[in-house]
């Protein structure tokens, strides 16, 4: 042990030596072009796409209108309900996955991953087999007898959810299996032997283990909900505007790269404000106690 | 009590029967789809929801489609080289943030987020800047790069949340034991993280081969992978191929995991294995072998075109009678196209904008002049000056046609003249407008009998009032699949393009169309040569191709949109020749207007339809 304070410093050497080509990757492909994102932001659009350098916050006081600020909420609020749904239907599938043999892990890992094989815009075409007017879903309950009438499926907020959670699942159960992956099952099937509940064992023991493969798995699903645009277009009706679309159009549409551009700075500062604040008030109990593994 | 009950069920413990029913239903739930697609590409019809009978035919059809599988190898490419590489950076990176404390750590791990988080569209428009400001030739080390970018953070937020719950005391253990740091990291951790890297590598894998947006901004010349080209094909029509080219996809896949599993099995279990993987990889080599072509530099075209926009077997004359390689990547939108030429990224030799922005790339000195075409010389004058260009010499125009309203006649009995039909409260959710700023925003022009080209801020505001009103009525703005939607009878009025009623009427007699008196858009495409082309000569040669008469039939009835080329209209089939959907009727056409650039004011039109359809 008399080497131990030594093998830290050589420790963060090495940690410093790892992190260099990613971190030169990162700065290169990502920063450098955010850097510009932002210049953008405060340059002038010109009247066919491009951007005039430039020093003007016209762009980020065009973005301060109710229109704006409304979409955003309403983004906000989808966003929302879709991330706690699709947590709500992960945490058993993870949870289940974690408890069963290797065997059945790889299974029901492979039967996760293998909708992504498929081309993401001919999966969300399917729905419109299984939710459209005379789709699968409403001649199945029509046959049967349930409904009289088809119901009307397609093009409304609840496709739009369905296709959300649909297309969230896996990128909520992938970290949060993850996690309970590690969890040691024995310490639950202890907690129950002591007598504690099957609510009490999950609440004091799956949960805390979870805690990290839900902000993972939240953040994954709640920031790229907020920010798709080709869901609403596909499933839903007339009027699912989110600010994913409008980002878009300013772009591709607008020719207004400096306004899409102030967008994405605020949406970036935002997001970034969030995520430090989750972060902070989450501090996993034995971090302090704990040693560094490189 | 309990816990030894169910432990000694062998299923593991605290499982309850609604945990086992939920995680049943959703691993249901992500397959439902899957199962739509498999048993739909075996459907004879190509109406998405109606079983018409037990066909392979589709199949054969992705096996033929060569720049399909020339996509597919490239998204195979891209994905194989980006998995590596994203995995590799990303966990050096997961274990330095991971394992290190402090403030510094913190930031870093925030900063994961950021790349993770960001609209795809900026990261993708960005990453183009910088791209041509290194002056990089995009293709697929592009590709390469903008998917190492946005997949590196996802491995990397993945294995640290693994590098955080790692025990510190068994490095400690194997280090005080005499092993290096190095064989520690090989014999200890990495091991130790395997779920957690295999977890972010499928993510990595399945991401790249699946990415849209960013490929869209990255790719070059000859670079389209599979989502570009299913994209645009869908933008084209819904089509049962895909179902079969998801279906094989599935399949491979299905094999794959087969023939690992079976390797790790007994003796005879790795034999078969072993066949399996011989067969898969043989399968990989094939498609390789048959998307390969050596090419001279000097025999090449590249256009840049809409799907389904030039007639295959047009395509393959063309290249045998000149001993030139064609490469067709394709276009989805007009205002795309100008995001990527005004980029500066280049390559293309030909590609066939639509009138307005012939004009505006014309004044960015983005196009070139057209030079050696003699065949112009068979076109109907009355396109070959057209306000958009009235020197003629920027653009040869192709196709020709107009924007109007597709119907069900057996919902619509009385054939439509206005356009007051799609204020109907009749057919009130059972109709589509196209989600297209200027169509839509013109038929509120047309409905009030406003003239915008005025450009008068009040009649802008009563417009938007009257499709405020309109709104509420429809089902959705649509610009893609009305097609297929009035196909499987979700709605009854569409408004559309001439061409696609053509093709749907060729399959159920029952859809009509009309141009509304108070009138509609005409559009034409044209050719153009960029700017950067590298062989504008092949372009000319091309288009001079495109021209013979018998070239032009051909691709008339393949499009279903009529050309400006009398010599071309002799040759056709009667009931082509005389088919109202591709040749609107000239007191139809008199109704119609070209669209104007706006300029400047295209922001005004783009921001009020913006709140109308945000509200």
């Amino acid at each position: 042990m008399a080497n131990a304070p030594a093998r830290q410093r050589s420790g963060a050497g090495f940690a410093r030596l790892l992190l260099f080509p990613p971190a030169v990757w990162m700065t290169l492909f990502f920063a450098l072009p955010l850097g510009l994102v932002f210049l953008y932001s405060i340059g002038d659009s010109n009247t066919y796409g491009g951007v005039t350098f430039g020093c003007t916050l016209k762009n980020y006081r065009a973005i301060w209108d109710p229109f704006f600020l409304n979409i955003f909420l309403r983004s906000l609020l989808y966003s929302t309900g879709i991330t706690v749904l699709s947590l709500l239907l992960a945490m058993p599938l993870a949870y289940v996955m974690a408890c069963a043999p290797a065997r059945w892990q790889k299974v029901m890992m492979f039967l996760i991953i293998i909708p992504f094989w498929t081309n993401f815009l001919v999966r969300m075409f399917a729905f419109i087999v299984l939710l459209g007017d005379n789709g699968l879903v409403n001649t199945l309950l029509t046959r049967l007898g349930v409904i009289g009438e088809p119901l009307p499926m397609m093009n409304s907020l609840f496709a739009v959810i369905v296709g959300f959670v649909y297309w969230n699942l896996p990128y909520m159960v992938l970290p949060l299996y993850a996690a309970l992956e590690r969890m040691e099952v024995a310490h639950v099937e202890a907690a129950m032997d002591l007598g504690a509940g099957r609510f009490t064992a999950f609440r004091t023991i799956t949960l805390p283990a979870s805690v990290p493969g839900i902000i993972a798995g939240v953040i994954f699903c709640f920031i790229p909900t907020l920010g798709c645009f080709v869901i609403p277009d596909i499933l839903g009706g007339p009027d699912n505007l989110m600010i994913g679309n409008i980002i878009t159009l300013q772009f591709l549409q607008a020719r207004n790269w400096p306004l899409g551009s102030a967008f994405a700075t605020i949406f970036i500062t935002l997001v970034m404000v969030m995520i430090s604040l989750g972060i902070r008030y989450y501090t996993p109990a034995n971090e302090k106690a704990r040693g560094s593994v490189l | 009590m309990a816990g030894n009950l169910a432990r000694s069920n062998g299923l593991g413990i605290g499982r309850g029967a609604v945990t086992v029913t939920i995680a049943v239903a959703s691993i249901l739930f992500l397959l439902l789809p899957l199962f739509v697609l498999v048993f739909y590409s075996f459907n004879t019809g190509k109406v998405v929801t109606d079983w018409t009978g037990f066909s392979l035919h589709w199949y054969g059809d992705v096996l033929r489609d060569r720049a399909l599988l020339l996509s597919l190898r490239n998204s195979l490419i891209v994905a194989l080289i980006s998995t590596v590489v994203a995995t590799v950076l990303g966990t050096m990176a997961a274990l330095a943030i991971g394992s290190s404390r402090g403030r510094n750590a913190k930031l870093l791990y925030n900063l994961l987020y950021v790349p993770v988080i960001l609209p795809e569209v900026i990261f993708g428009v960005a990453l183009l800047a910088i791209f041509v400001l290194f002056g990089m030739t995009l293709g697929l080390a592009t590709i390469c790069i903008a998917h190492i970018t946005f997949s590196l953070p996802f491995v990397a937020l993945i294995v640290v949340a693994r590098v955080q719950t790692l025990d510190p005391a068994q490095a400690e253990a194997s280090m005080d034991l005499g092993a290096t740091r190095v064989q520690t990291l090989y014999r200890i951790i990495l091991p130790a993280l395997a779920p957690a890297i295999v977890a972010g590598a499928l993510f990595a894998f399945t991401g790249s081969f699946d990415d849209f947006v960013a490929t869209f901004f990255t790719a070059g010349v000859g670079s389209s992978t599979m989502p570009l080209r299913i994209y645009a094909l869908l933008k084209n029509e819904i089509t049962p191929l895909l179902n079969a080219l998801s279906t094989i996809l599935v399949g491979f896949t299905l094999l794959a995991v087969a023939a690992s599993t079976l390797l790790q099995g007994g003796a005879r279990a790795r034999f078969f294995g072993k066949c399996l993987a011989a067969a898969l990889t043989g399968v990989i080599v094939l498609l390789f072998a048959f998307t390969y072509s050596s090419v001279d530099n000097d025999r090449v075209l590249n256009i840049w075109s809409w799907a389904g926009y030039i007639a295959p077997e047009v395509i393959a004359d063309f290249e045998r009678e000149y001993d030139m390689t064609v490469t067709y990547d394709y276009l989805n939108d007009n205002e795309e196209m100008l995001v990527k030429m005004q980029s500066g990224a280049g390559g293309y030799d030909l590609t066939i904008p639509t009138g307005y922005m012939i004009e505006i790339l014309k004044r960015e000195h983005l196009i070139r002049r057209i030079g050696n075409v003699p065949n112009r010389a068979l076109l109907d004058t009355a396109f070959t000056n057209l306000e958009f260009d009235p020197s003629g010499e920027y653009y040869v125009p192709y196709t020709y046609g107009c924007s109007g309203y597709g119907y069900d006649t057996t919902v619509v009995t009385t054939r439509p003249t206005s356009i007051s039909v799609l204020w109907d409260e009749r057919y009130r959710g059972r109709m589509t407008m196209l989600d297209d700023v200027f169509e839509t925003l013109f038929a509120g022009y047309a409905k009030l009998g406003l003239d915008w080209t005025k450009r008068d801020p009040a009649d802008l505001e009563r417009v938007i009032a009257e499709l405020r009103r309109q709104k509420p009525l429809l089902r959705k703005y649509e610009v893609s699949f009305y097609k297929e939607m009035l196909a499987a009878d979700e709605i009854d009025i569409a408004h559309c393009w001439n061409g696609t009623i053509y093709k749907l009427n060729r399959e159920n007699p029952n859809f009509d169309f009309f141009v509304p008196t108070e009138g509609a858009l005409y559009f034409v495409d044209n050719f153009a040569i960029p700017r950067d082309a590298l062989h504008p000569q092949n372009a000319e040669l091309f288009i001079n191709f495109m021209l013979r008469p018998d070239v032009a039939a051909r691709n008339i009835t393949a499009l279903g949109y009529a050309m400006p080329h009398p010599g071309a209209i002799k040759l056709l089939a009667p009931d082509v020749a005389n088919n109202r959907f591709i040749f609107v009727p000239k007191e139809d056409l008199a109704h119609c207007r070209l669209m104007p650039d706006f300029g400047e004011y295209q922001k005004t039109l783009l921001d009020a339809w913006t709140r109308l359809k945000g509200e």
